[in-house]
C-alpha cells in the first residue's frame, strides 16, 4: 500500500485525526444547539479540510473521498445553499463516528480501509438535493470565487524570501459596497504594501478589477516583509472605505495548498456580521486563520515515555534531597560554629526550592485539561438522549481543570458509565418530568474541581433518585445481604449497595445500561486509582456522585507510620482519619476485632501480626493510635504504634521478582535512604472484608437515645464547659502550626493546613470575650462545619462526646450577657454546667453587638 | 560444561565454604547497608534495598542454603548481580579475590549437599577447590531448598 504506514508520521497523523475529529464533533454539536454560525461552520470547514488533506498525505484514498465529500456538504452549508436539518446532521454524525472507527483499526495495525460506499451516495443526495433547490434569491449574479494560484516563478519568489527569513503573508482586503472607485482604492493599498516590503502578486490581478463588473470587492496582495501583521494593519487602516482586512501567513508548510489553488473564502455574504464586529472594536478585524501561526503556543509533541524518565530522574532528586536536608541538619548541629554550614545552608535551601520547582513543573508537563477528556460527552448524551427519548441538557464546568494524563485514560470508563447511569436510570422521560412539575429538560452537570492534592469531579443529574427499596430488594436477592443486615444499614450503606455486581434499579436491560454490571466496573475503577467515591441521593431530586483521584499516580502525599521499628506508607487519599482509641472501645464481633467511633462500628486491622512486626514496648498500652482508612465507600481502622507525618513519596515497584506481596503496593525511598513499604489500602480493606458500616444498635450503648436528645461534643476553655452538637463536627485534630493571616479580622488566629486544605481558626476565647490562655498540649481545634464553611476553633481541651437531653436546657439569662446570641442555652444537671454555644452566630464575621445596660 | 581457562570469577565466603560467581553476571559489590525486610514474601528473600534509587531486592544465601543467617560485621558484601534485567542482591559473608580457573569439573551428583542444587561445576584452584554458582538457579523460582526455613 504505501511507505507512510510504518512511518513517524502516522502517529502524527493519527494524533491530529482524533483532534480534528473533536473539533468536528463538537462544532457539528453547537450547529444543531444553536444553529449556523459564520464561525461554527468555518471550523468544521476547516477541520474537514485538514482531515482531507492528511489523509491524502498519508494515502488513506477512501478517507480522502470521504472527507472530500463532507468538505463539499458544509461547503454547501457554508454558502447557505443547505439548511442544517437533522437528517444532514445524523449523517454527519455517522460520518464522523465511521472515521473514528477508521482511526481505531489503523491504531489496532488494520489498513484496510472500510467500504465507504453507501456514506457517500448519502452525501451525495443530500448536495443534490441542495442545488435543486433555489435556496437565497442572489440580488446580483455572483461574483466567481478567487483563486490563489503561483506561478513558478512567484512560487520561487516566495520561497527564496522564507529561506531568508521574510514574512510572507497574503493579505485579504475587502472593500466597502459603496466603494464606487475600487481600482483606485485597490491602488491605494498596492502603494500602501510597497512601504512595507514587496508584492509578489495580487489576485485579481489589479488591471482586471477596472473592467470586471462582478468584481466582489476582495483583493489578495501577497507581500514579502520583515514587518509584523500589526504594522501592516495599522497602516492599512489609514485608507478609508476598507470593510475588513484580514492577514494570513504564508509559510513552508501552507504554501503547497495556495499552489493548488486555493479558494479565497467568500466573505461577501457574512458581511453584515464583520461589520458588527467592526464597529465595537477596531481591534477585532484581525481574525486569525489557525494557518498563521502568530498566537497559538508553540508546542512540542514529546513521547510520554521520555517524561515519564525524566519523573522517575525528578523523583530520586527528591529523594537525596530529603536526605541532604536530614544531614544538613546534622551538619549544622555539630558544627554550628563552622562558616562553610551557612553556605551548605544556603545550597541546601535553595536546591530545595529548585527540585521542588522542577517536580512541579515535570508534573506539569504531564498535565492535561480535563477538556480533553469531557469533551467527548456532549456527543455521547446526545446519542444516549435520542435513543432513550429524553431531553438531556449536559452541562460542563471546570474544564480546564487539570490532571495526569494517565489519569485522564484510566478515568474515562467509569465516567461513562455513571453519565450513562444519570441518563438512562436517573433522569425521567419528558412527559413523567412534566407531570412532576420539572423542566421537561433533564440536567445533567458534570463538574470538575482541584481539592488540595486531588481532583474531584461530580456527575450530578436532577432525575428521579435511586430507589433505596429496589436496591434493598436486589441485594436481598442476589443474597449479598441478609434481611437483618438491611435492616441495620442506614439509608447511605444502602445506596452504597449499588456498587455491588448485579444490583441494577432499571426495570429492563436495554442497550444503553441496566445490566448492573456498570457500578461494579466504576468502584473498581475508582479504587485502581486509589479514589474514593461517593453518593448522595434525594428521591426525585437527583442524584450526586462524587469522585476523588489523586492528581498524579506516580508521585503521592502520604502519611508515614511506624510499626514496630519499621516504616510504612499510607496513600494520604485514603487516610480519613486519625485518632486515639482505647482498649474498652474495641469489642469482638463474630471473632472479628472491630472498634466503636462516632456511632459506627469498624473493622479493626492490627497490622503487626500481619506484616510480621514486633510491637515496640507493651501491646497493651493505651491508647491505641488507629488510622482509618478508606477506599471508595469503604472504612477500616489501622493500629499503628505512631504516626509520623506525611511527606511526599515516589511509587517505586518491589519489582517483579519479589512480585505481588499480601498488603504491600510497593515501597518508596525515605529521607534517610532507607525503603518503607507502601501499605495496599485496596487489599486491606478487601481483606477487612466489611462492606457496610454496622451502627450500634441504640441499646448497646447503655444511653437510651430519645428523641428528646441530642449528642454533643464538650470541650473546656479557660475552665468552663462547652458544648457544640456533634453533628456540626467533622473532626478533631491536635494545633498544627498556624500560619498568620494578614488583614483578618481580630477572631481569627489564622490558616492551617490539614491535609493540602487550608482552614481558618477561629479563636473562640476572645471572641467570648475570655483571656488568652495560650496553647497547652490538650489544645486541640474542632474542624466544624459552621453555615456551610469547614472552620477550625480553637479550644482548651476536648472533654467527651455525651448525650445531653433537652429535659435539662435552660435558656440562657439573657439579662446577664452582654452577647446572649453567642449561647444557645445552658445545660444544667447535677453537677454539670454546660454553655451550649450558637456558633453560627458566635462566628458570623461581622457579629452585632447587642449593649445590655 | 566450559574448561575453564580465561573466565573471570569472583570468590565469596558463606561460613567456611567458599563459592564463586563469574564476573559477567556481577554488577557491583556494595557493603552491607539497612535492608528493609518484605513481609510475605519468599523466605530467602531478606527485603529490599535502595540502590541510587533503585529498589533492589535482596536474598540471604543462608537461607537459600538452608543454613541460619550469619550475623552481618564489617565483611559482609551485598554481590549485587543481574538477573533477568533486574539487579538483585546476595548477601555473603565476604569477598576475597578475584580468580579463575584452570579446569572445572561438573559438580558432584548427590542434591543433598548444601546447597547442592546451586552449584554450577567445581573449579580447582591450587588451595583447594570451589564451588562455582549457578546465578539462574540460585534466583530462580524452583523451590528453595527444603530446610530454609528452619534458617
Amino acid at each position: 500500500m504505501n511507505d507512510f504506514y510504518n512511518s513517524e508520521y502516522l502517529g502524527v497523523f493519527l494524533d491530529e485525526m482524533d483532534e480534528q475529529l473533536q473539533c468536528l464533533d463538537e462544532s457539528l454539536l453547537i450547529l444543531e444547539n444553536s444553529g449556523s454560525h459564520l464561525e461554527t461552520i468555518q471550523k468544521i470547514f476547516r477541520a474537514a479540510h485538514t482531515l482531507k488533506g492528511s489523509s491524502a498525505v498519508m494515502g488513506f484514498k477512501q478517507l480522502n473521498r470521504l472527507t472530500h465529500q463532507m468538505e463539499s456538504v458544509f461547503e454547501l452549508i457554508r454558502g447557505g445553499q443547505l439548511s442544517v436539518a437533522n437528517e444532514l446532521l445524523n449523517i454527519l454524525f455517522e460520518c464522523i463516528d465511521f472515521i473514528k472507527q477508521l482511526r481505531c483499526s489503523i491504531l489496532a495495525g488494520v489498513m484496510e480501509e472500510e467500504d465507504i460506499s453507501a456514506l457517500m451516495s448519502r452525501l451525495e443526495a443530500i448536495k443534490n438535493s441542495a442545488v435543486s433547490s433555489p435556496v437565497e434569491q442572489e440580488v446580483k449574479p455572483q461574483a466567481p470565487a478567487l483563486h490563489i494560484l503561483f506561478n513558478s516563478i512567484q512560487k520561487e519568489k516566495i520561497e527564496t524570501a522564507l529561506a531568508d527569513g521574510y514574512e510572507v503573508m497574503a493579505i485579504h482586503i475587502h472593500m466597502a459596497e459603496e466603494e464606487s472607485m475600487k481600482y483606485v482604492r485597490a491602488k491605494l493599498v498596492e502603494i500602501n504594501l510597497t512601504e512595507h516590503g514587496e508584492i509578489a502578486a495580487c489576485y485579481p490581478e489589479l488591471e482586471l478589477i477596472e473592467q470586471d463588473d462582478l468584481f466582489s470587492g476582495t483583493v489578495v496582495y501577497i507581500l514579502i516583509t520583515r514587518q509584523g501583521q500589526q504594522d501592516i494593519i495599522q497602516s492599512l487602516k489609514q485608507i478609508s472605505q476598507l470593510d475588513s482586512i484580514h492577514i494570513e501567513y504564508i509559510t513552508n508548510l501552507n504554501l503547497d495548498t495556495f499552489l493548488e489553488g486555493k479558494e479565497v473564502p467568500g466573505i461577501e455574504k457574512n458581511k453584515g456580521s464583520i461589520r458588527e464586529l467592526r464597529e465595537p472594536a477596531k481591534a477585532k478585524e484581525i481574525t486569525v486563520l489557525p494557518e498563521s501561526k502568530v498566537q497559538v503556543p508553540q508546542t512540542v509533541r514529546v513521547d510520554v515515555e521520555r517524561l515519564e524518565e525524566l519523573l522517575n530522574l525528578v523523583g530520586e532528586l527528591i529523594i537525596d534531597n530529603t536526605r541532604l536536608h536530614s544531614i544538613r541538619a546534622r551538619l549544622s548541629e555539630q558544627f554550628k560554629n563552622h562558616s562553610d554550614i551557612n553556605d551548605l545552608n544556603d545550597i541546601a535551601g535553595h536546591l530545595n526550592t529548585v527540585v521542588s520547582d522542577l517536580q512541579e513543573g515535570m508534573m506539569k508537563t504531564r498535565m492535561l485539561p480535563i477538556e480533553h477528556l469531557f469533551g467527548r460527552f456532549p456527543r455521547m448524551m446526545r446519542d444516549l438522549a435520542q435513543k432513550s427519548n429524553k431531553e438531556i441538557e449536559l452541562r460542563i464546568e471546570g474544564k480546564e481543570t487539570e490532571l495526569d494524563r494517565t489519569l485522564i485514560e484510566e478515568i474515562s470508563d467509569p465516567l461513562i458509565h455513571i453519565l450513562r447511569n444519570s441518563a438512562d436510570h436517573g433522569l425521567e422521560l419528558p412527559e413523567e418530568r412534566a407531570a412532576m412539575g420539572k423542566p421537561r429538560k433533564g440536567t445533567i452537570v458534570l463538574r470538575a474541581s482541584h481539592q488540595g492534592n486531588m481532583i474531584v469531579i461530580t456527575i450530578a443529574d436532577d432525575g428521579r433518585g435511586i430507589d433505596v427499596e429496589k436496591v434493598k430488594e436486589m441485594a436481598l436477592r442476589k443474597g449479598y445481604v441478609t434481611a437483618d443486615e438491611l435492616a441495620q444499614m442506614t439509608e447511605k450503606e444502602l445506596v452504597l449497595l449499588i456498587f455491588r455486581s448485579g444490583i441494577s434499579t432499571a426495570q429492563k436491560v436495554t442497550d444503553l445500561s441496566g445490566r448492573g454490571v456498570g457500578m461494579d466496573i466504576v468502584k473498581s475503577h475508582i479504587e485502581k486509582l486509589n479514589g474514593v467515591i461517593d453518593i448522595e441521593t434525594t428521591p426525585n431530586e437527583g442524584t450526586v456522585f462524587t469522585i476523588k483521584v489523586p492528581l498524579t499516580l506516580a508521585i503521592i502525599r502520604s502519611l508515614l507510620v511506624k510499626l514496630g521499628t519499621s516504616t510504612f506508607a499510607v496513600p494520604l487519599v485514603n487516610v480519613i482519619e486519625i485518632f486515639r482509641l482505647r482498649n474498652e472501645d474495641i469489642l469482638t464481633v463474630q471473632g472479628r476485632e472491630v472498634c466503636k467511633f462516632r456511632n459506627q462500628v469498624l473493622p479493626l486491622v492490627r497490622l503487626h501480626r500481619k506484616l510480621q512486626v514486633q510491637t515496640e514496648g507493651d501491646p497493651d498500652k493505651e491508647p491505641l493510635y488507629v488510622v482509618i482508612i478508606g477506599l471508595a465507600d469503604k472504612r477500616v481502622c489501622l493500629v499503628v504504634d505512631q504516626t509520623i507525618g506525611n511527606q511526599e513519596i515516589v511509587i517505586k515497584s518491589l519489582g517483579s521478582y519479589i512480585g505481588n506481596v499480601p498488603y504491600l503496593a510497593g515501597a518508596t525511598i525515605l529521607g534517610d535512604g532507607h525503603v518503607a513499604h507502601i501499605l495496599d489500602v485496596r487489599y486491606i480493606i478487601r481483606e477487612a472484608g466489611s462492606h457496610y458500616e454496622a451502627r450500634l444498635p441504640a441499646a448497646s450503648e447503655g444511653e437510651t437515645a430519645d428523641s428528646q436528645s441530642e449528642k454533643y461534643i464538650t470541650f473546656s476553655l479557660s475552665g468552663m464547659d462547652f458544648a457544640v452538637p456533634i453533628r456540626k463536627m467533622k473532626e478533631i485534630v491536635p494545633v498544627p502550626e498556624i500560619h498568620l493571616l494578614a488583614s483578618a479580622s481580630v477572631y481569627v488566629l489564622g490558616m492551617i493546613n490539614l491535609r493540602g486544605l487550608l482552614f481558618p481558626v477561629y479563636d473562640l476565647q476572645s471572641r467570648l470575650g475570655m483571656g488568652d490562655h495560650g496553647l497547652s498540649s490538650s489544645s486541640r481545634i474542632l474542624i466544624c462545619e459552621v453555615s456551610g464553611h469547614e472552620i477550625g476553633v480553637l479550644v482548651d481541651k476536648v472533654s467527651k462526646v455525651c448525650l445531653l437531653s433537652r429535659a435539662h436546657l435552660e435558656p440562657a439569662p439573657e439579662q446577664l450577657l452582654q452577647n446572649s446570641e453567642l449561647l444557645e442555652a445552658i445545660y444544667k444537671d447535677n453537677q454539670q454546667f454546660i454553655h451550649l454555644l450558637n456558633l453560627e452566630k458566635t462566628l458570623n464575621l461581622e457579629p452585632k453587638r447587642k449593649e445590655v445596660g | 560444561m566450559p574448561a575453564g581457562g580465561s573466565e573471570q570469577y569472583i570468590v565469596s565466603r558463606l561460613g567456611s565454604e567458599r563459592h564463586a560467581i563469574n564476573i559477567r553476571d556481577i554488577e557491583e559489590i556494595i557493603k552491607m547497608q539497612h535492608i528493609t525486610a518484605v513481609p510475605n514474601s519468599k523466605p530467602f528473600i531478606r527485603g529490599v534495598i535502595n540502590l541510587r534509587g533503585r529498589i533492589v531486592p535482596v536474598i540471604s544465601m543462608c537461607r537459600r542454603f538452608g543454613i541460619s543467617d550469619t550475623p552481618a560485621d564489617a565483611q559482609s558484601r551485598i554481590v549485587v548481580v543481574r538477573y533477568r534485567q533486574e539487579a538483585m542482591g546476595v548477601i555473603v559473608d565476604a569477598v576475597e579475590k578475584v580468580t579463575s580457573f584452570e579446569e572445572i569439573e561438573p559438580p558432584l551428583e548427590d542434591h543433598d549437599t548444601v546447597g547442592g542444587k546451586y552449584i554450577e561445576g567445581i573449579g580447582q584452584v591450587t588451595d583447594g577447590m570451589i564451588s562455582i554458582l549457578n546465578i539462574q538457579r540460585l534466583f530462580g523460582d524452583g523451590e528453595s531448598y527444603e530446610g530454609c526455613d528452619k534458617g
